[in-house]
């Protein structure tokens, strides 16, 4: 019986190491783009588009989903490599969401009653819900294309983390073609929709990724 | 990170760039890890930890470039004996809810038993004249009657039953002082 480090060793190539970073370049910043494009066919940008760059509303929507997503990249890349744990990322990004949350929850609390049921329910859940997954659909696929390629062990966090970003990133995609104003709108229904994404990449995250 | 895992992990960073000698020295000391790792955790089933060492080597090979030198190897090495080592557990599960059943088990032991018990038997009768043992076989381990014997060995029913009798005597004394010598 032939010993199989000797099959090993005379199979050596020469490898570049790979980075989920630089993955990122080839596999989730084209997903990006298949997701804007997609959106921007199917509703458009808002309507109000160069005057919304003012509003403080617009601004909060794209910079607490994009910090979101940074959290859940953070997740991923250490979910993609044996030996480091992806618990700092999901915690991150878990401390977030609830922190913007609790400030939905404070801005509905010192709202007038009569104005409470409108930051709430805001005039486009039917379409928020669905477009930000549908958004975050292709950087999924691209992040699950990134951790293929990588070595993730933890295959329920691994999707976990790739659904947090992807979700994430969705809503931050979405969040240009959506003129809510309120934060509580954002609190609740953008983080619904980011965390059934979550919750579908960590359901299936055992199914897609293994190797 | 201890010296020893900074050096192994200067010698993957040398495999990744294709070095056979650092490859082959980092691939032993991984062995000599997972072997540990392996049949501490599955010391009831030693078949698999061995298949789950080379599965284990295997995946170190098709994913060594994902190792990163700021990591220990360790750490990065016991990531994925861990994997494999669930995997192993997951599947395993999986087939057993596919009734399979106890029984199944139960009748491989007892084969494992009778497999053992029939190499301590050979030995016995190896010992005994070929008459003695030749009855024993027919009559005792194969389950035939003793006129059946006869007919085979060419010999009277009576004369069959009296050799197999007296070659379990034999046996029975010699596995006796066998006893003895041991204690």
């Amino acid at each position: 019986m032939t010993d199989p480090i000797d099959d090993l060793v005379g199979a050596l190539e020469p490898v570049r190491p790979v980075r989920p970073a630089s993955l990122a370049l080839r596999f989730v910043f084209p997903a990006l783009l298949v997701s804007a494009a997609g959106l921007a066919i199917l509703i458009g940008m808002r309507p109000d588009m160069p005057a919304a760059l003012v509003l403080p509303s617009f601004w909060i929507k794209l910079i607490a989903m994009t910090a979101i997503a940074a959290a859940g990249w953070f997740a991923l890349s250490a979910a993609s490599r044996p030996g480091r744990s992806p618990a700092p990322g999901l915690i991150a990004a878990g401390a977030l969401v609830i922190l913007l949350l609790f400030v939905g929850l404070a801005n509905l609390a010192f709202a007038g009653p009569g104005n409470r049921m409108d930051l709430l329910m805001g005039h486009s859940i039917q379409r928020c819900l669905p477009f930000v997954v549908l958004t975050a659909l292709p950087v999924f696929a691209g992040s699950l294309l990134v951790l293929r390629r990588m070595a993730p062990t933890r295959l329920h966090l691994a999707g976990l983390a790739a659904g947090l970003f992807a979700g994430a990133a969705g809503a931050a995609v979405y969040s240009l073609s959506c003129n809510e104003a309120s934060l509580t709108f954002l609190a609740v229904w953008y983080q619904l929709a980011l965390l059934i994404v979550a919750g579908l990449g960590a359901l299936a995250g055992p199914r897609l990724l293994r190797w | 990170m201890s010296r020893t895992e900074v050096t192994l992990g200067t010698l993957m960073v040398l495999a990744q760039s294709g070095d056979r000698q650092a490859y082959r020295a980092v691939l032993e000391t991984a062995r000599v890890r997972l072997i540990g790792y392996f049949t501490r955790r599955l010391s009831a089933d030693p078949g698999s930890a061995e298949d789950l060492v080379q599965d284990t080597l295997m995946a170190v090979h098709e994913k060594r470039a994902t190792y990163d030198p700021t990591l220990p190897f360790g750490a990065w090495l016991h990531g994925i004996a861990r994997y494999k080592l669930i995997d192993h557990y997951r599947r395993h599960k999986r087939r057993e809810t596919i009734p399979l059943g106890e029984d199944d088990f139960a009748a491989d032991t007892d084969d494992a038993a009778a497999t053992l018990a029939r190499i301590d038997v050979d030995a016995m009768l190896a010992r005994l004249p070929q008459k003695q043992a030749a009855a024993i076989r027919l009559i005792h381990l194969q389950g035939h009657t003793a006129r059946e014997a006869a007919e085979r060995l060419g010999a009277g029913e009576s004369a069959v039953k009296v050799s197999a009798h007296r070659g379990l005597k034999a046996a029975a004394a010699h596995a006796a002082s066998n006893e003895e010598e041991r204690s």
